[in-house]
């Protein structure tokens, strides 16, 4: 039962002394600030519009492709529907 | 005055509105194959650059004017696998819609299982809209041009970018209505 005792004594739940967190976060290393040069926050600001310049005239160029080969299809259907409907009425007044 | 401009405009709504007459997501459910094109001014606009860019390339500079003047090109194209999945009454109640609307047929011709018809909407001097509708057995096809059609520069067309020649002509209509 002194044993038991004892441990409980020891591990009993006992107030940090005063100052002790402090203490502790003084002796914490800030983490070095990572200094980056001059030049760096206007060029990443440089390429970034660069890539979103080029992302976007790609997107339009592919949107324009794909509008004209949606017009040449369009007019090809068209005009093959204009011709066959010419051909029947033909066919029809040749009768 | 009101009335009549209320009149012109009711129609100039149902004509543009031509491909709504039909149900094409239920016809195309049923369909094998199907073509959906809808290309605003501005999609327009970007086609003609891109087609442009080609013709000027091949030395034919024409291609950006020529699509230019165009507002809108919509088709809607169904093949089917077998006949009867529509009825010719859809193909007739928009050709009823558009003669109508007092628009100009330069061709109809009307069977008993096919039906083809090219309509214009003109502004008294030039074409101003183009329906072509055309219903074969196990086929049916609208397509609507929207804009300042000029024929002799749509023909100009034919035989580029895959587009086979286009007879596009003007003057009385062939109107027959095939019995066979």
């Amino acid at each position: 039962m002194k044993f038991e005792d004892e441990l409980r004594g020891v591990l009993a739940r006992k107030r940090a002394p005063t100052g002790f967190a402090e203490r502790v976060m003084s002796r914490v290393e800030a983490p070095p600030a990572r200094r980056r040069p001059g030049w760096f926050a206007p060029l990443a600001v440089a390429a970034s519009l660069a890539v979103g310049a080029v992302s976007v005239g790609e997107f339009r160029r592919i949107r324009a492709e794909r509008a004209g080969r949606e017009l040449a299809m369009a007019l090809s259907i068209a005009a093959d529907k204009i011709r066959l409907a010419e051909t029947k009425a033909k066919e029809v007044w040749e009768r | 005055m009101r009335f009549f401009l209320i009149l012109t405009l009711a129609a100039a709504a149902s004509a543009q509105d031509v491909l709504k007459l039909l149900d094409w997501e239920k016809l195309a459910a049923r369909a094998k194959e199907s073509a959906n094109v809808n290309l605003d001014g501005n999609m327009l606009s970007m086609a003609a650059a891109f087609l442009g860019g080609i013709e000027k390339q091949a030395g034919h500079p024409d291609m950006k004017s020529l699509v230019g003047k165009l507002k809108g090109v919509y088709v809607r194209s169904l093949e089917f696998e077998k006949e009867g999945e529509y009825s010719l009454s859809d193909i007739d109640s928009i050709r009823g819609k558009l003669t109508a609307a007092k628009w100009s047929p330069i061709v109809d011709v009307r069977g008993k299982r096919e039906s083809s018809g090219v309509f214009v909407r003109t502004d008294g001097k030039t074409i101003q809209e183009l329906v072509v509708l055309s219903a074969e057995p196990r086929e049916l096809t609208v397509v609507n041009i929207v804009g300042d059609i000029n024929p002799s520069e749509l023909q100009a067309l034919g035989g580029k970018f895959g587009i086979p020649d286009i007879h596009l002509q003007g003057g009385s209509p062939k109107q027959k209505k095939d019995d066979e």
